[in-house]
């Protein structure tokens, strides 16, 4: 049974990897001829075609599209035009410092927005809990970049307290993970919260009442455990937008990553780069996330021991 | 039955009254506050090289000016009407077009369905952001650009939401009998299903106000979005993105003006969703 | 011996806003004795029976008080006190079995949670006595059974087992909710017979919640009628249903089909609705589907009136209580 599910799970995952490939493809096929964009009027029509030609882009599109999925599957993602080496070479350097990112920020933003939902249901609907929804609410509406820039104002410039600039050493790594995770945890602490209140109202927790179970045993041995499974596949489905907002950050911090690397290659119109980048971000989601799923499924009792 | 007794007990007003409120008000207060700045206020985009890096309290800005001189107060005051009228149109369009898309999936079933929820998930791997960065590499940024880019990622959400209403309410018996009537699909579908799906669709118009605004700052941030003489706050921000050290208000004015816009959508859209008691599912 | 179990007076829940949902409710349970508390859907006898046992959910208020076997009056507002009999003198067996248990766990852990966290007993004696309850309730092997998780159990096995973990802390007091819908008719049969057994083995009293007129009929001993969130009529079983004193109880008698009577009737029914919380009528709260509802009725609300031995009472202007044989 979960072997048709993987198959399932595969099967959609190459079809939505097709997607994110034709589309790197289309965008930078189909919107212009990308010699004319890269050219644009530093070069005369003929060096502009023979530009074309030389990066292969005279062909007709389907060939074109062919020929890029045949070198896909191959691994192969084209050169970069701005110094001639493998584009997947460049990408896969820096997806480990983009990785590293989105995990980390990932993983405090869970825990805290946890926690908080912890906080929230044993207190639930007391002044106490009601003034943290209010004040969490804040925390939505900001953008990560701006709060990047204010807590680089805080604790770089006028505290001098954490680094800046660049994957320097680990505590390099709290001011980019801290603009990132803090505008999920309302997300997140809204779905655990919901997941929580909806565990401890139901038929369970009743019954574990009326055996003399106290309320604390009740949410951390046992509420807790069962969201477990939902909360993980929830906040993996976050991961696409956090790699998204990650781009921002890191240029920001000039965190060598895939955002920065994403930048640059737009700027010089290094196309190959670019639908590499696409590319190689749509596979780590989907993998994520099946990692995510098939880990939540083979934890479960119900699916891994089967009926009788 | 005891249900809709407990659901209206403990409570002093009407559900989501308070956030509604707090959202209507605030809401109402910023764009009141930029469409008299508009009278009031000189052009943002007037600048002053001797009047340069004020700082604010300075005599004759409030809020200080950038490094060109243009005055931050007449900025963000003419930036919150630039982000509410984008917002609005990509709502708009994104909305329209999404719920058609969903209820024709949704209706129909089979494989438009099939094709529908694959791009749900093509969206959710391809982070839109990317997309956005992508494009910006062939195309020339303008406000048009800027609508036509957030509403073809931003529809999708709307198809989904009615999509899983529609497969909810199509087996329902009013349904059956409508077509039993001889009812045509256009007027199911118009008539009685997109109806159904009026407060999802509401609830999450006002919280995808926020999320483009926060799109259209992001993408201006770094540079392919709106740029002068478009007045957009993201585009103020990364201006004062260098000055962190010396003149801190370039980059702080204008984010927190977006933090009030995106605070008031997420209060209306909370209120909105206390009030219908939804459950717009999680990815909401 | 029968002795008094529980015993619940005035029992009345309001939500928050104010609205009563039960109004001035009393019963009692006895030992060895199956008390039936039998009511349609809304008529507050869920909400009777969670309010018994400390278990209202947020938005809803109790007011009365409640008493264990021979302890100390507890008023029904502090929740809490009443929360500390539970999984000790009572227990509550719920609609559904296989949704009281974890299903992230096995079956034995689970059985011997509550009472070895209570320092009832220890892990060791708490194992042996759930065997025993298992071999009790023929449950087969019980080694085998703790091994499993709560999904591997079939229907009827989930049934057993959890009423084996109702009875770990050999409660005085069993409450049962609503044991109708998740199983089939004859599991349901099965489990309700294992149940007024061991009720009468171990004298536990045990009150069945539920709006199955047969099934109260031929389980409970005692039967007290609640509508519209009012007690309308108590008493013995037979006597009540035999002889009913309140209208609702007689209509309800001649909605029920008997096998003997002529095959082609009309389905037999009351017209109207019952009135939700916040919408009782004035006067006597069943009278305007009363079938002998006159002038008097509208006006007055009827009064709980008991028969001098306690053991028969109804809320009607026109009851005539006999007293029990």
């Amino acid at each position: 049974m979960i072997t048709r599910y993987v198959a399932n799970r595969l099967l959609q995952s190459v079809v939505v990897l097709f997607g994110a490939i034709a589309i790197s493809f289309a965008l930078t096929n189909l919107i212009g001829k990308p010699a004319d964009v890269i050219g644009g009027a530093y070069m005369s029509q003929e060096q502009r075609d023979a530009l074309n030609v030389r990066l292969g882009y005279d062909k007709p599109l389907l060939t074109q599209f062919v020929d890029y999925l045949k070198s896909v599957a191959t691994g192969k993602f084209g050169i970069s035009y701005r110094d001639s080496e493998p584009a997947a070479g460049h990408v896969l350097a820096a997806l480990p410092n983009t990785v590293v990112l989105v995990v980390t920020a990932m993983l405090v933003a869970a825990l805290i927005a946890m926690v908080l939902a912890v906080f929230s249901t044993r207190h639930r609907e007391d002044r106490w809990d009601r003034a943290l929804r209010r004040s969490i609410g804040m925390l939505q509406g900001m953008p990560e970049f701006w709060l990047a820039l204010m807590l680089v104002l805080i604790f770089s410039v006028e505290f001098e307290l954490l680094p800046s600039f660049g994957f320097t050493s680990a505590s390099a790594l709290i001011l980019p993970a801290a603009s990132l995770s803090l505008p999920i945890i309302p997300t997140l602490f809204r779905v655990f919260r919901g997941q929580l209140l909806d565990v401890m109202s139901g038929e369970m927790v009743q019954a574990m009442r009326g055996r003399g179970l106290s309320e604390r045993v009740i949410l951390y041995r046992h509420a807790l455990r069962n969201i477990a499974g939902p909360s993980s596949t929830f906040a993996a489905l976050q991961l696409g937008y956090l790699i998204g907002h990650c781009l921002i950050v890191e240029s920001i911090f000039a965190w060598p990553g895939i955002g920065n690397l994403m930048v640059s290659s737009v700027q010089a119109r290094d196309f190959a780069v670019v639908q590499a980048i696409i590319v190689v971000v749509a596979a780590l989601f989907i993998l994520l996330n099946l990692a995510a799923d098939l880990v939540v499924l083979i934890t479960d009792p119900r699916v891994r021991v089967g009926a009788s | 039955m005891t249900d809709h007794v407990l659901a209206a007990s403990g409570r002093k007003h009407r559900p989501g009254a308070v956030s509604l409120r707090a959202g209507g008000w605030s809401a109402g207060i910023l764009v009141g506050l930029s469409l008299l700045g508009r009278l009031v206020l000189p052009d943002p985009n007037s600048q002053d090289l001797s009047a340069g890096f004020q700082p604010p309290l300075s005599p004759g800005h409030p809020l200080g000016t950038d490094m060109l001189g243009r005055d931050l107060l007449a900025w963000c005051a003419r930036g919150v009407t630039t982000s509410l009228s984008i917002a609005a149109a990509v709502v708009l369009i994104s909305a329209l077009s999404g719920v058609l898309v969903g209820a024709v999936a949704g209706y129909a079933g089979g494989w438009t369905d099939s094709v529908l929820m694959r791009i749900v998930d093509l969206q959710l791997a391809v982070p839109p952001l990317l997309i956005f960065l992508a494009a910006s590499a062939v195309i020339e940024p303008s406000v048009t650009s800027m609508i036509v880019l957030l509403a073809s990622v931003g529809w999708v959400p709307y198809a989904r939401l009615v999509r899983a209403r529609v497969l909810v309410e199509r087996e329902r018996g009013y349904i059956a009998a409508a077509r039993l009537a001889g009812a045509r699909t256009v007027s199911i579908l118009f008539g009685h299903l997109v109806p159904a799906s009026a407060t999802p669709i509401t609830v999450f118009a006002s919280l995808h106000v926020g999320f483009v605004i926060l799109s259209e700052a992001a993408l201006s941030f770094i540079g392919i979005g709106l740029q002068p003489p478009t007045v957009s706050l993201g585009f103020m921000i990364a201006q004062g993105r260098d000055q962190l050290a010396g003149a801190w208000w370039i980059v702080t004015m204008p984010g927190v003006v977006i933090v009030m816009l995106i605070v008031a959508a997420n209060l209306i859209g909370d209120g909105l969703r206390d009030r219908f008691r939804l459950d717009t599912g999680e990815t909401l | 011996m029968t002795d008094e179990v529980l015993r619940v007076e005035e029992l009345t829940v309001k939500t928050d806003l104010g609205v009563d949902v039960v109004a001035d409710v009393d019963f009692s349970a006895s030992s060895g004795r199956l008390l039936g508390l039998l009511g349609e859907t809304g008529a507050g006898k869920t909400m009777t029976a969670r309010a018994t046992l400390g278990l209202l959910p947020p938005g809803l208020r109790a007011r009365g008080r409640v008493r264990f076997v021979d302890q100390e009056w507890i008023p029904l507002e502090r929740p809490d006190l009443i929360r500390r009999h539970l999984g000790l003198t009572a227990g509550l067996m719920l609609q559904n079995p296989m949704g009281a248990f974890d299903p992230l766990q096995r079956v034995g852990p689970q059985m011997i949670e509550a009472v070895v966290r209570n320092g009832l007993m220890t892990k060791q004696s708490a194992l042996s006595r759930a065997s025993r309850l298992c071999d009790e309730l023929s449950l087969g092997d019980a080694e085998q059974v703790f091994r499993l998780y709560p999904h591997q159990l079939s229907g009827g096995m989930s049934q057993r087992v959890a009423l084996a973990l109702a009875l770990m802390p050999s409660p005085r007091l069993l409450v049962v909710d609503e044991p109708t819908s998740a199983l089939d008719a004859n599991l349901r049969v099965d489990a309700l017979r294992l149940v007024q057994s061991l009720a009468q083995k171990t004298d536990m009293a045990v009150v069945i919640i539920s709006h199955d007129l047969g099934l109260v009929s031929r389980f409970c001993d005692e039967i007290a009628v609640l509508y519209a969130g009012h007690l309308a009529e108590t008493g013995r079983t037979l006597d009540v249903l035999g002889s009913p004193a309140h209208p609702y109880t007689r209509t309800l008698m001649s909605c029920s089909l008997r096998l003997e009577g002529p095959s082609r009737t009309t389905l037999p029914t009351i017209g109207g609705e019952p009135p939700g919380p916040g919408q009782w009528p004035q006067g006597c709260y069943f009278h305007p589907r009363c079938p002998d509802a006159v002038d008097q009725c509208r006006r007055q609300r009827p009064v709980f009136a008991s028969s001098r031995d306690r053991a028969r009472g109804a809320a009607c202007h026109f009851a005539r209580l006999e007293e029990s044989a």
